[in-house]
């Protein structure tokens, strides 16, 4: 079963230039997919509509079987964790306990239960030493670390991460990429996640490529780093990507790679 | 003329419980003209150390020489005023500071600080708006309906009208889209070509090897290790003991030679890099 279904769907703020222009896709179950593009190309607008917060023009949305509509939004959500992009924008708990029992006070989650449900979250996440603390003084990988065990709390089984690391820098960046994939791994939560970060393009299963509210290309991040589109869009490459392009142009390599281990592993057996 | 930083130490709230030394003791030498990055994990100085090169912060000890200017202990504020105008500093998100109805008011906000008349401080603004990439047709605009990165244009513009000769960014780059970010970084590197000298504070290792010139790493309020950035690089470990990831062609490298791969020191760029590996490669032509 498809645990999200975009069927043509168009949207515009404000009735004269459409924003998302007869976009499909659909998302496997389980599956870890990743939404690229640049500013502007529609990809924070596609999870506004994703959980309801803005309404189509036209066109439909599934999720988990269930048809996006009035009635069926709250039911939707409940199934649907999301983390922004800001991190100082998602806290409303005076300490980190207090912000992961909120989402779980929302569920009707009976009281008794919940230290144990904070516990487990906030160690998954390694925040347990945290629990205490004030949201507010923690770095921002810590912060969205967080907004994650919150998330992962109210045990939906989506979750939309939008640009959830673009503010981090690179170390919280990859950290967070880790427990993205934990979550993927572990869990077995259906990712989506809409991102900038080709590393983190590089690990999940799925990508759709967004310009000007299109769909330009969906398939495997090796399928989408060799079609030579986003070169074309002027989006980087990871660098073991590009790196083992010129390998495989000397001859060196019989194919390019998408993480750095595999390209020293293949080199290591010609050498 | 190069900034010269003597024996500097920063002490928050001496004499109460909460005395904390922030900087212990800099020697340091920046270079005119030059881009220089300044790194460090979260605690370690940087934000202290770059607040002294406008005199925001006063040294607690020591001393600091910055374009013409012996900043000391206890010197007053009204001191220093002009040095503001001569180092410009741009906090991290400065976009969170604008406050002006229009683009044009809120950047013309420094010179009249400054005592330019209105009609001089517009002039000044319709000047430096090409600077940051944005032209005359966004003068009358709201700040707040731009976009992230053009937003942190204005800020920057707000601190170039004053035609520093110093700039010192903290992470000027942060929160913006790769393409932002590297148009970013391309502003800086004009404003260098035109004669600036740029410091700036950055967690991101490929800006600092693509676009810097010297490098300095802070650890816990001293002075770790200053550079040119060839010898920085040469020394990843140095970046591996303050926690921070080197750029993905250096961590290539280690691995490599992890598994017994002779790359030498100096190989920084991805042909060299490539030469090297396909020498050793077996029975390659």
């Amino acid at each position: 079963m498809d645990a999200i279904k975009v069927e043509n769907l168009t949207f515009s703020y404000n009735q004269e230039k459409d924003v998302i222009k007869n976009v499909s896709f659909s998302i496997p179950k389980g599956s870890y997919t990743t939404i690229v593009g640049h500013n502007g190309s529609g990809k924070s607008t596609i999870a506004k509509l994703l959980i309801g917060l803005l309404e189509a023009k036209s066109g439909k949305i599934e999720v988990l079987g269930q048809q996006l509509t009035e009635k069926t939004v709250f039911d939707i959500r409940s199934n649907i964790g999301i983390v922004f992009q800001n991190p100082d924008n998602q806290f409303i708990g005076s300490t980190v306990a207090d912000d992961i029992a909120f989402g779980l006070e929302n569920h009707c989650v009976p009281q008794e239960k919940m230290d144990d449900i904070i516990q487990n979250v906030a160690k998954q996440v390694h925040m347990t030493k945290y629990l205490n603390s004030e949201p507010t003084k923690l770095s921002g990988g810590q912060k969205q670390r967080v907004a994650i065990a919150g998330v992962l709390a109210i045990e939906p089984e989506i979750v939309i991460f939008d640009e959830s690391t673009s503010m981090l820098d690179p170390q919280g960046k990859a950290v967070i990429n880790k427990e993205i994939q934990k979550l993927h791994d572990n869990n077995n939560m259906t990712v989506l996640s809409i991102t900038h970060d080709m590393e983190e393009v590089a690990q999940s299963e799925h990508v759709i490529v967004l310009k000007q509210g299109q769909v330009v290309l969906e398939g495997s991040p090796k399928e989408i780093f060799s079609s030579g589109e986003l070169e074309n869009m002027k989006l980087h490459l990871p660098f073991a990507m590009s790196f083992s392009q010129k390998l495989v142009k000397e001859g060196l390599l019989s194919d390019s790679r998408l993480t750095l281990e595999e390209v020293v592993e293949e080199l290591c057996q010609l050498k | 003329m190069s900034i010269k930083v003597n024996k500097l130490e920063h002490i928050y709230s001496k004499g109460t419980p909460f005395e904390y030394k922030a900087l212990q003791g800099i020697d340091l030498e920046i270079r005119e003209g030059k881009v220089t990055a300044i790194i460090g994990e979260t605690g370690s100085g940087k934000s202290t150390l770059v607040q002294h090169l406008n005199g925001l912060l006063i040294p607690t000890a020591g001393e600091l020489e910055i374009c013409g200017f012996k900043i000391l202990p206890l010197l007053k504020n009204k001191d220093i005023k002009k040095l503001r105008k001569e180092v410009g500093l741009v906090f991290q998100f400065p976009e969170y500071q604008l406050f002006e109805e229009t683009i044009e008011r809120d950047i013309a906000f420094g010179p009249k600080n400054f005592g330019a008349t209105e009609e001089e401080a517009k002039e000044l603004v319709k000047k430096v708006l090409p600077l940051v990439g944005l032209d005359e047709s966004y003068l009358e605009r709201s700040p707040f309906e731009l976009s992230g990165g053009q937003k942190r244009r204005i800020a920057i513009a707000g601190i170039l009208v004053l035609d520093p000769k110093v700039l010192v960014l903290d992470e000027p780059a942060a929160g913006l889209d790769p393409k932002g970010a590297s148009d970013m970084m391309d502003l800086f590197i004009r404003l260098n070509k035109e004669g600036k000298t740029i410091i700036l504070v950055s967690h991101d290792m490929e800006h600092v090897m693509k676009y810097c010139d010297d490098v300095v790493v802070l650890d816990d309020g001293k002075v770790k290790h200053a550079s040119d950035v060839k010898t920085f690089f040469e020394h990843p470990e140095w970046m591996v003991q303050i926690g921070i990831n080197p750029p993905a062609i250096i961590r290539l490298k280690m691995m490599l030679q992890e598994k017994g791969w002779n790359i030498p020191a100096d190989c920084l760029d991805e042909d060299t890099l490539l030469e090297v590996i396909r020498k050793q490669v077996k029975n390659h032509e």
